[in-house]
């Protein structure tokens, strides 16, 4: 259904603040302009903003910061861009509960500047953290270094406040640490790209900064470095974060393979764990340093850049494919390989310890180059995902790569939830 | 009149008697008549699990393969009848009673170890596997399954991943949701799935951990891929000894807000303790009012300063005595001790009703208080042993099931305690699950809203309801409402709105 057909609407209908004509530009999705932009205050406001639209079956995509928005395909239909950012209340923290809940349109660094002031905090890599909202993050579910060892949103979020796409506004979960009371519709929502609701409100356990958080890379060959990373992982160092870093693939331009370790502990515990680091990097002819405060701060932000589709999808392709740990070695000289004979040039960053790999290819004739890695890439890995890719790409492949065999359950729970595919129509896996 | 009635009722009777043959012939043809149940006296064991519940399944199957319940699952389609996953039948909410009869699926024959990776840290089993059996398997090599219920000597794996089950260790170790990578998931339709990709990875939605917790409701766990976890190289085991709950308590709030989480923190009170020692000769002072059992564990040098960090606030916070476990076999006694805890209460009362809320931890203190005046209005003993650096709570009411009186003075007590609990920011359970049990204590936590939407999604998996029905959701009045939500959102799904 083409925008041109849905009859005109008033503005003034949907309860709230708003944008129209040349202003929703900068709220535009992967070059697709909404015809209006919502700028709601209130978690009431968004209801009825979404009741609104439903009864006149406009199509509405959420939008937080907009540094996530790559992913995916572009929308089918945009209507009403719904700006989250009004949200912005901090609605209670607890520091000797160790929770905290949100609204979903918080920044990132507004969150971690308020645990920050009690010594905690949420151990998310994001990029651009003063505009990414947490409600985008979670929806998005786009996991960085500190996965490994601390764990990410899936393993923190204890409760939600939804608003669903006709209005009805429900929550799940609760403000405690443990809880089995009804369905975790918190995971339903997780990685869901907004697709099936609107994230109001987000609770989260929040961990304890630890007194030391160290930063150490090591360089050597690469198949020693995968494999000091695989003892790594299995060990009981607990290291926070097991990167592997490609030639080329951060800001300081650093020609060889490195493998960048976060350390955090107690004194005596993270000293423990440097020495035993050291001594496992030695056994495997590989070399340790330890970075400083800033030259740690940039790296990691560096890497969370990198796996961060907003920064570069005009130049290239950002891929993610996930493996077994073991498998990493076999992906890695896979992908490398690949975009070597199709002529493209290729970097590198992989949570080690995860298996997780993201690669970011450019070259000049993007296009017809990709498409046979992608073909190969898929046809090997059931789990490869494009998280950004140049507009006319989209348009050639399934992002997603392989349809999982619990498809058919997504396409019904969206049927459920959103029976008129008007949240982000068509810019989740497999179209829906 | 009379006679035709009669006529009819047993026309209706030898009926039903021959659906009922056919039911069972077919479902030996499926698995083995060695693996069927249907005789009323045999079925009387699966009547009922560890809550206070029961009724009667019209057969048992004990499957090996995901094939025959696939084709387990597809029979019960046809004849219309309910399907109940069962694994151990420890379930303290009632989660695996065949409350409206059917057939009882029992996981206790696909009971292998499928593989085992350490290098991806991992493990596949069939969901029959009892939860212990893992982490005794894997523990040579160094590694083990971190989720571990009191109930870990007899439970299975597919239970656990119904209820999303916690256990002590779960305070830093995450409940089994953290644990689990992908499942393999027989849907209530009879077909199969995987409920992530094939490095245990979401892909799309998150059905796995979606799945997890939703309480045998959503389909039947055929296989499951665990995480498995490095032991650690270090583990100390502290027994703080306090004069009041209210003492322990308060020190619980204090290891918390001071940003310590351990690997356990339990609280049991002098009932608990003297039941206990009576029972095991674990190591407990049976004079105690409380004590906190504290583990720590990770690398050699951190865990020593934890043991004195946690000490030390333990001493402050009025413990007249801390223990530290002094060999692995002292420890091991403690433990046992606690993981007995349920089992020793059977000492000091013929039942006992297990309350499973949670509060947030600033708010233990006066919970317990309250607990204890409920124990006086109810004029029935409660004995607290539980979670707490969770916040779980676990009052036992111990009472006596022949005595009616006394039945309906622990669920009020029970259930004050829960509206108590909701109160104060908590939920009603933290890792029992709702089943049949708090069925009703569901309502005080969510709106018909709320639960239409679990309801919704319910039905996505389960459209007709006949897997593990009547569970979770509110019984009569509640449930109605639900349904008109639910038939509201079917209008609209037609593109009719309530004006
Ligand atoms: C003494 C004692 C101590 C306990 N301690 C704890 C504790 O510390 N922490 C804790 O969390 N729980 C505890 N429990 C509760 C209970 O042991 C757990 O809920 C356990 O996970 C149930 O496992 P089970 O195999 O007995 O499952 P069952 O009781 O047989 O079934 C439980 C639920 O799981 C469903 N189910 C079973 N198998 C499958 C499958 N393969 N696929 C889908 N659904 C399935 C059933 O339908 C039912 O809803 C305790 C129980 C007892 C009796």
């Amino acid at each position: 259904m083409p925008s041109e057909a849905t009859p005109p609407f008033d503005l003034t209908d949907f309860g709230c603040p708003s944008l129209s004509g040349a202003a929703t530009e900068q709220f535009s999705i992967q070059g697709v302009a909404p015809r209006v932009v919502l700028l709601p205050t209130t978690e009431e406001e968004v209801a009825a903003a979404l009741k609104a639209a439903s009864a006149r079956q406009l199509t509405l995509a959420p939008y937080g910061g907009g540094t996530l928005q790559e992913i995916g395909y572009p929308p089918e239909v945009l209507d009403i861009v719904l700006s989250t950012r009004g949200l912005n209340r901090i609605i209670t923290y607890e520091p000797a509960d160790l929770t905290i809940s949100v609204q979903a349109g918080c920044t990132l660094a507004q969150i971690s500047a308020a645990l920050a002031a009690h010594g905690q905090m949420l151990p998310f890599d994001a990029a651009g953290t003063d505009r990414a909202t947490i409600g985008g993050l979670v929806a998005a579910n786009l996991t960085g270094p500190r996965r490994f060892g601390t764990g990410s949103y899936r393993d923190l979020l204890i409760g939600v406040v939804i608003a669903y796409a006709d209005g009805t506004v429900a929550k799940a979960g609760g403000q405690v640490v443990k809880n089995v009371s009804g369905y975790d519709l918190m995971k339903l929502h997780l990685g869901a790209l907004g697709t099936l609701g609107v994230l109001l409100r987000l609770n989260f356990k929040v961990l304890t900064q630890r007194p030391v958080d160290i930063t150490t890379v090591i360089t050597g060959p690469l198949n020693a470095l995968l494999s000091l990373a695989a003892t790594l992982a299995t060990s009981q160092l607990s290291l926070d974060s097991i990167e592997l870093l490609g030639p080329s693939s951060l800001r300081d331009e650093a020609t060889d393979w490195r493998l960048a370790e976060r350390i955090t502990g107690s004194q005596a515990g993270a000293q423990r764990k440097l020495t035993d680091l050291h001594r496992l990097a030695d056994s495997h002819g590989c070399r340790t340093t330890t970075l400083g405060a800033t030259e740690a701060q940039e790296l990691w932000q560096d890497c969370a850049s990198f796996i961060s589709p907003g920064t570069a999808s005009n130049e290239g392709v950002l891929i993610r494919i996930s493996v077994q740990p073991s498998g990493l070695s076999n992906l890695v000289s896979t992908v490398t390989s690949l975009a070597h004979s199709n002529n493209l040039d290729c970097s590198v960053v992989a949570h080690a310890g995860d298996g997780t790999l993201f690669a970011r290819l450019a070259g000049s004739d993007l296009t017809a180059a990709f498409r046979p890695l992608w073909e190969s890439l898929t046809q090997g890995h059931a789990n490869a995902l494009i998280l950004a890719a140049p507009g006319n790409l989209k348009g050639e492949v399934n992002l997603w790569g392989q349809l999982p065999s619990g498809f058919d359950l997504m396409r019904r729970i969206k049927a459920e939830f959103d029976p008129h595919r008007l949240l982000n129509r068509g810019r989740f896996i497999g179209h829906l | 009149m009379l006679q035709v009635r009669g006529l009819l009722s047993t026309m209706v009777l030898e009926e039903s008697k021959s659906v009922h043959n056919d039911l069972i012939s077919q479902l030996q043809n499926i698995v083995g008549a060695d693996s069927v149940v249907s005789h009323p006296a045999e079925l009387l064991v699966y009547e009922y699990d560890a809550s206070l519940d029961r009724h009667l399944p019209a057969a048992v199957v004990l499957p090996q393969t995901t094939q025959q319940v696939v084709e387990i699952v597809k029979l019960a389609n046809r004849f219309d009848l309910p399907v109940v996953p069962r694994g151990s039948g420890t379930g303290l909410s009632g989660g695996a009673i065949a409350i409206k009869g059917g057939i009882v699926i029992v996981t206790t024959r696909m009971n292998h170890i499928l593989s085992i990776d350490y290098a991806n840290r991992r493990a596949t089993v069939q969901p029959g596997v009892i939860n212990a059996d893992l982490t005794h398997y894997t523990e040579h090599a160094g590694f083990f399954y971190a989720p571990d219920p009191s109930s870990q000597k007899v439970c299975t794996i597919g239970g656990n991943v119904a209820e999303n089950s916690g256990g002590p260790h779960c305070l830093s170790y995450g409940a089994t949701t953290n644990h689990i990578l992908d499942l393999e998931l027989v849907l209530p339709t009879g077909d199969v799935i995987h409920t992530s990709g094939a490095d245990g990875d979401q892909h799309g939605l998150d059905l796995t951990g979606t799945v997890v917790g939703s309480e045998g409701t959503f389909g039947i766990a055929t296989e499951v891929t665990v995480r498995l976890t490095p032991l650690p190289e270090d583990t100390q085991v502290l027994l703080a000894i306090f004069r009041s709950v209210d003492e322990a308590s308060n020190t619980v709030s204090a290891i918390i807000g001071a940003g310590i989480i351990p690997a356990a923190l339990e609280m049991m009170d002098g009932l608990c303790c003297q039941a206990i020692e009576a029972a095991y000769h674990a190591g407990y002072p049976p004079d105690a009012g409380a004590v906190l059992l504290v583990e720590l564990d990770g690398l050699r040098e951190a865990v020593e300063e934890l043991v004195d960090q946690v000490s030390t606030i333990c001493r402050n916070h009025g413990a007249g005595e801390v223990r530290r476990a002094r060999s692995a076999a002292e420890r091991a006694a403690l433990w046992a001790g606690r993981k007995g805890a349920l089992g020793a209460l059977g000492r000091l009362a013929p039942n006992y009703y297990i309350q499973d809320g949670v509060v947030p931890r600033t708010k233990l203190p006066e919970t317990l208080q309250f607990v204890e005046q409920v124990s006086r209005d109810i004029r029935l003993p409660i004995a607290n042993v539980f979670h707490a650096g969770d916040g779980n709570l676990h009052p036992n009411i111990l009472f006596d099931r022949q005595d009616p009186t006394n039945i309906e003075r622990t669920l009020r007590g029970g259930l004050e305690i829960l509206r108590f609990c909701v109160e104060k920011g908590g939920v009603v359970s933290g890792e029992h699950g709702i089943g049949l049990e708090k069925r009703e204590h569901i309502a005080f936590l969510y709106t018909t809203e709320d639960l239409a939407v679990m309801a919704r999604l319910r039905d996505c998996f389960n459209p007709r309801q006949l897997f593990n029905p009547d569970k979770i959701f509110p019984p009569l009045r509640g449930c109605g409402e639900v349904r008109d939500q639910r038939v509201a959102a079917r209008l609209a799904k037609e593109g009719i709105y309530a004006v």
